[in-house]
């Protein structure tokens, strides 16, 4: 899955370490995300959508589209 | 260039609960050397006394200390980190087994394998251990 996670952080001018601290995880899993290695969970996907007022499909997209 | 926001410094939830870990975890191993130390001091290991028993399995006691601060520490992970401690222990878990397995095959068979519990705890820690960095450095 694309995302649109590291983009999004550039623009609110966050660190890894600074959203991981808004998302309630570890900075390891920011980074994880914003390189592909990880797809979040449904919840996680939701709390970074909430945070950043985007809709999920905005910000997580399939790999082949 | 490496912007700014790119630098590897964690938040103060994630400082706060690694440093806690690691005092923790620290004191753990501190009190293991303390009571290992009195336990092969003090515990007249190869004497008749069989309060030598209770000395020997004193170490257990901050080990399982240690254990309690590990898997507190592993439930308390996020998502990503739980998946991944998951796989590291997984494999230890597996080469562990197989190890048992062998040795006790290799027991049926009239090999008496000294220290076995040592051999199956140290080849379980380490393949633990060189998972849980294969799988941190993929």
């Amino acid at each position: 899955m694309k995302n649109e996670l590291k983009t999004l952080r550039d623009e609110h001018a966050l660190s890894q370490g600074a959203l991981a601290e808004r998302l309630g995880v570890s900075r390891q899993t920011v980074n994880a995300l914003e390189t592909g290695k990880y797809d979040p969970s449904l919840p996680l996907a939701f709390r970074i959508a909430k945070l950043f007022d985007r809709p999920i499909e905005a910000i997580f997209t399939p790999e082949d589209d | 260039m490496t912007s700014e926001l790119d630098t590897r410094t964690v938040g103060p939830s994630e400082r706060r609960r690694t440093r806690s870990f690691a005092l923790q975890f620290g004191l753990g191993m501190v009190a293991y050397v303390l009571v290992l130390v009195a336990s092969l001091v003090w515990g007249d290991l190869d004497g008749d006394d069989p309060v030598r028993f209770l000395w020997a399995l004193a170490p257990v006691v901050p080990v399982a200390a240690v254990a309690v601060v590990l898997v507190r520490f592993v439930l308390r992970s996020d998502e990503f980190e739980l998946l991944q401690a998951l796989k590291g222990l997984a494999v230890g878990f597996v080469v562990t087994m197989l190890l048992a397995v062998i040795a006790g095959f290799l027991a049926v068979a009239g090999l008496d394998i000294p220290g076995l519990g040592w051999w199956l705890y140290g080849g379980g820690m380490l393949a633990w251990l060189v998972a849980s960095i294969a799988i941190k450095l993929r």
